[in-house]
């Protein structure tokens, strides 16, 4: 078996593991609610009727039509095609960052996109179904000649499913059928396939998270989402993939209406490896470290032991979310340890106390201090931005235009960096904003541009200490405290209780694809007292922002795009 | 299920490619215009190229190596402009000098078409391309008008089956993570910039060669008969799948919001744009109109380094000379087919970050290199470009067209990043920071233009704007306004 087919049986097997434990419960559930028929000829009506509707709900967030980013494409090509290692790269444009890639505000429809999508198509499905093990997965049944209808339309009902993330309506299957029927004739029974694969991977339902839903009585704007819409939701928020087999069966069955449906579900989904995968890259471009500037071997080192953090405080200890800022241990190897300075020999990767080499908590590693430096050095500015910024969820405004702001300002008297910075204090027009950032930098300058611990500046053009520039290492985020070093920045920020509310506006805001704003203030609110009533797991706030109300709701846009 | 859709087919070619709804400026079009001085009448062709760097680094003071040595017809050429010989092109090539882009004036608000204040350097396709004043100050790339290339395609685009191309040979930005470079790229990876009420959207360029040539050429009927069979066959399927892809639109349009639906409808109407292009008959071959060669699979994606202030021999390149070489020929073969008469090329990009040791022999990193090395080094770079632009100038000029040439009947402008010189709103004398002193470079017959000579634009009439509207009447578009700038280079047209 080659690679592509072990993903693909790999995502067989994991369906299996979990979609046992869905199995049972939904047993038990068809058994209470009367089973849902699976028959897409079902004549009872829109199931979307027996939907509850709550006409009071209130904090419905609202979104704007989604298309998958680049990353979920990827992951999503993977788990329902077997695709190989990111297949986008070469037709797609990039995505960008919000810090999150997952802004639609930004997603705008091009030619080249359109058209990369669509040889992007024809690839994918040629490549699919020019190998036997991922085809006969994708296919599901034996073709008995190029015009077996009964083969074709099974592929076509259960494929489709999986690829629009719905059940086809009988004219769908019609339709899809005809088409792979009609190009088997000029080829083959699998051209037919590869034709119809090809078209689901330009669907706008595949491409596009379409969210339609049913109207709320009396509450212009605002709709009800169906199962199918809520398991996409909860799929690419936990995942960053689309749903498999087991969530549309949930979804189908009736089973996400309810909140403890939702969070019964995304229980059995955080259990999933994608969860982890999905819940670091969060993390990772929340706070910036997801591309660092460094060797791969020291990048690697460094996300390595940042995910096991988050992995061991959320997924294996299920402990309060700030842990990862109050941490001593780290997991780390001979790399990162000669990095850090540990003094006794460590020869392979494991979970070490680093609180004797100033080492404690996520801001102390040397993934978050390698981002934002400047050319040559730190910046203390940047440094307190992301502080700000990401941790504090404070915009701080841009500099004014007239000042030329990568550089430091007109060297002083002094030949030690941090008085230039400290000379923005003296310049009316920049005090303000450089107070706010600055002063929260200081307090990280111990460490340099690439984390390694320092206590004097360097010498201009090396590494050399400058003895005459003693760092002191102290900082103050101004209005709040002062700290010393990133250990006390994590433990003031947790302190202070200014990072968890923080941390729960970013992930709704990652959950939503868009900035914050103020009508998501009660949702928010909500949110900010689930964490704190869970003790601040991360999970059990994954699960409250699944489990609310509001996210089986969806507020659309206005005709402006508001 | 065949009825209908050649029904809808022809319905859609009945819109002639104006699917994509640019505003269709009559007031701009002249009356039909022949664009070469002859008895045959061809159309007019627009192009703007574009190269990421400046024409000094940091404090040089050796003179500018992309200024001629001498003014006028037989401007003497210098190392960096070699190439206009080399390719036999320097009697069709105008250079145009003392070209700025000023800074803000009395206040720190930036006026009509200025650049902002500050390290605004990077960020000016506001200006350069639109003719609009920076916006965003420090760091702000945010692009407020229609680029010139847009316009022309409004004004004479909407009969082609593209009513522009946009194209970029540097694959990537060589960049990530980590530095106020890197976020993104904003605005400095396209030329191209549509407007759609008050909010202007870049265009994404075609990187890839061959995406391009699928693109361009998928209905050409290839002169073996087996190739030519086959490719009508996998023709034939691909259309058969759009045409269900896009009928699915329908199904989902009308149970979406206003705003989403318009998002959606973007999206449809690049997929019905190219279904027509898909129906389009395939072009009457003519002397110069011939399908290129598929140019196959792209040259490899290199690496990208992991510090965009350090250099890496083996990484940052991903074969731009052979792409370079490649856009250029279909593009050439695009106007000489008449498949678009506007089009951008982008060499390297706003603040390229590009290894030139490929390309040049220099182990430099273009960005690196343009601040700290030196200016003979910087004009192995910049000469890449004029020998790229000379070569796409040669290839017009070979491909024949009534009593002439497809070049007679063009406007090509090749523009630079920066200029030469100080920064006067902060005093510096010599700094890559500067759009004081900026060269151009014009190529091509159309509407009269000058060829062939060095000419320096006048105190009255230097914006790189008024370049760019000088070309665009050249093509026929009536207009004396580009964003906020207004007027033209009367020396470049006789």
């Amino acid at each position: 078996m080659n690679g592509n087919s072990d993903a693909i049986g790999k995502r067989i097997r994991r369906n299996g593991v979990v979609g046992a434990r869905w199995g049972a419960a939904l047993l038990a559930l068809s058994v209470g609610l009367g089973c849902a028929t699976e028959d897409g000829d079902d004549d009872e009506g829109d199931p979307r009727a027996e939907l509850p509707i709550d006409a009071n709900v209130d904090g419905v967030g609202t979104v704007g039509l989604r298309r998958l980013t680049v990353r979920e494409y990827n992951a999503t090509v993977r788990d329902l095609l077997g695709e190989g290692a990111a297949p986008s790269a070469r037709f797609l444009p990039e995505d960008r960052r919000t810090p999150f890639d997952n802004d639609f505000t930004t997603q705008t429809a091009s030619r080249v996109l359109v058209e990369g999508v669509e040889a992007l198509a024809r690839d994918i499905a040629a490549r699919t179904v020019a190998d036997p093990a991922r085809r006969d997965l994708v296919v599901g049944c034996a073709p008995s000649s190029a015009d077996d209808d009964d083969c074709m339309r099974s592929f076509v009902t259960a494929q489709g499913r999986r690829m629009l993330r719905r059940p086809l309506t009988a004219e769908e299957v019609d339709a899809f059928t005809r088409l792979g029927l009609d190009a088997a004739a000029q080829t083959e029974f699998f051209g037919g396939v590869e034709a119809v694969l090809t078209a689901w991977l330009q669907d706008p339902a595949f491409l596009y998270r379409i969210e339609t839903g049913v109207p709320v009585p009396g509450r212009p704007g605002l709709f009800r989402l169906d199962g199918f819409e809520v398991a996409t939701r909860m799929a690419y928020l936990i995942w960053g993939s689309a749903p498999d087999d087991g969530l549309l069966d949930w979804a189908e069955s009736g089973g996400l209406d309810e909140a403890e449906g939702r969070r019964e579900a995304a229980t059995a989904m955080l259990a999933d490896p994608r969860a982890r995968g999905q819940i670091d890259r969060f993390h990772a471009q929340w706070l910036g470290y997801d591309s660092l500037s460094h060797p791969p071997f020291l990048t690697n080192a460094m996300r390595l032991e940042t995910r096991a953090l988050v992995e061991r405080v959320i997924f294996d200890e299920h402990a309060a979310w700030d842990q990862l800022f109050l941490s001593t241990d780290s997991y780390i190897g001979p790399t990162l340890a000669s990095y850090y300075g540990i003094a006794e020999p460590i020869t392979e990767l494991g979970w070490v106390d680093t609180s004797a080499v100033d080492r404690v908590g996520i801001l102390s590693q040397g993934s978050f201090l390698s981002v934002a430096p400047n050319v040559d050095d730190t910046s203390p500015t940047k440094r307190g931005k992301v502080v700000r910024e990401r941790l504090m969820c404070q915009p701080i405004p841009p500099p004014p235009p007239d000042v030329m702001a990568d550089t430091p300002p007109t060297p002083t008297d002094s030949s030690c960096r941090l008085d230039e910075y400290r000379a923005h204090r003296e310049q009316g027009t920049c005090a303000g904003c450089h107070a706010l950032m600055d002063e929260v930098g200081f307090g990280l300058e111990r460490y340099d541009a690439v984390g390694v611990y320092r206590e004097f500046e360097y010498l201009p053009e090396g590494l050399e200490s400058n003895e005459a520039c003693a760092i002191e290492g102290k900082g103050e985020i101004v209005g709040v405290g002062t700290f010393e070093g990133p250990a006390g920045l994590g433990r003031l920020l947790v302190d202070e209780g200014i990072v968890q509310p923080c941390v729960v506006q970013q992930l709704y805001g990652y959950a939503m694809g868009h900035a914050v704003d103020d009508a998501d203030e009660p949702m928010l609110q909500r949110l900010q007292a689930d964490f704190a009533a869970s003790d601040y797991r991360f999970d059990e706030l994954v699960l409250a922002l699944v489990a609310d109300e509001a996210f089986a709701y969806r507020q659309e846009l206005d005709p402006e795009g508001n | 299920m065949n009825a209908p859709r050649l029904a809808r087919r022809t319905f859609l070619r009945g819109l002639g490619g104006t699917a994509i709804a640019l505003p269709l400026l009559e007031a701009m079009i002249e009356s039909p215009r022949l664009c070469q001085a002859s008895t045959e009448a061809a159309p007019c062709r627009y192009l703007v190229g574009f190269g990421g760097y400046s024409l000094g680094t940091d404090g040089d003071s050796t003179p500018n190596a992309y200024l001629p040595t001498s003014l006028g017809a037989g401007y003497g050429l210098t190392e960096v402009l070699q190439p206009l010989a080399d390719r036999g092109v320097h009697e069709r090539v105008s250079v145009v000098s003392g070209l700025r882009i000023g800074m803000p004036t009395g206040t720190v608000e930036p006026g009509p078409a200025e650049r902002a204040g500050g390290d605004s350097f990077h960020f000016h396709p506001n200006p350069l391309l639109c003719g609009m004043r920076q916006v965003g100050g420090t760091f702000g790339s945010t692009v407020t008008g229609p680029s010139s290339d847009q316009i022309v395609a409004a004004a004479i685009g909407a009969d082609t089956l593209f009513a522009s191309l946009t194209m970029r040979a540097q694959a990537l930005y060589y960049s990530v993570g980590g530095n106020f470079v890197v976020d993104n790229p904003t605005n400095r990876d396209t030329l191209s910039f549509r407007t759609e009420g008050d909010e202007a959207f870049p265009i994404a360029p075609m990187v890839s060669p061959r995406q391009t040539f699928d693109s361009l050429f998928a209905t050409f009927v290839p002169d073996d008969p087996a190739v030519a069979a086959e490719r009508t066959k996998r023709l034939a399927l691909r259309r058969s799948v759009l045409d269900v892809v896009d009928r699915r639109m329908a199904g989902v349009a009308d149970r979406l919001g206003a705003a989403d639906r318009q998002r959606l409808e973007r999206h449809f109407d690049e997929l019905r744009a190219l279904e027509v292009r898909l129906d389009a008959p395939p072009p009457t071959p003519t002397a110069a109109c011939r399908m290129p060669t598929d140019p196959g699979e792209d040259p490899a994606l290199g690496g990208v380094p992991t510090d965009p202030f350090a250099y890496d021999v083996n990484l940052g390149y991903s074969g731009e000379n052979e792409r370079a070489d490649l856009l250029i020929d279909m593009l050439a073969m695009a106007f000489a087919c008449d498949l678009t008469r506007s089009a951008t090329l982008m060499l390297t990009m706003f603040q390229s970050l590009m290894n030139i040791e490929p390309i040049t022999g220099i182990a430099e990193q273009a960005h690196l290199l343009n601040h700290a090395g030196d200016n003979g080094d910087l004009g192995a770079f910049q000469r890449w470009h004029v020998d790229k632009f000379a070569s796409l100038v040669a290839k017009l000029a070979a491909l024949p067209e009534g009593n002439g040439s497809v070049l007679d009947s063009c406007a090509l402008v090749m523009l630079n990043e920066g200029g030469y010189g100080g920064e006067p709103y902060f005093g510096d004398s010599f700094t890559s920071h500067t759009t004081e002193n900026m060269v151009a470079l014009v190529a091509g017959g159309a509407g009269g233009l000058v060829q062939g000579e060095h000419i320096v634009a006048s105190p009255e009439a230097n914006h790189p704007a008024q370049l760019l509207l000088t070309a665009m009447q050249a093509v026929g578009v009536n207009t004396n306004v580009l964003g906020e700038v207004e007027g033209t280079i009367a020396s470049l047209r006789t």
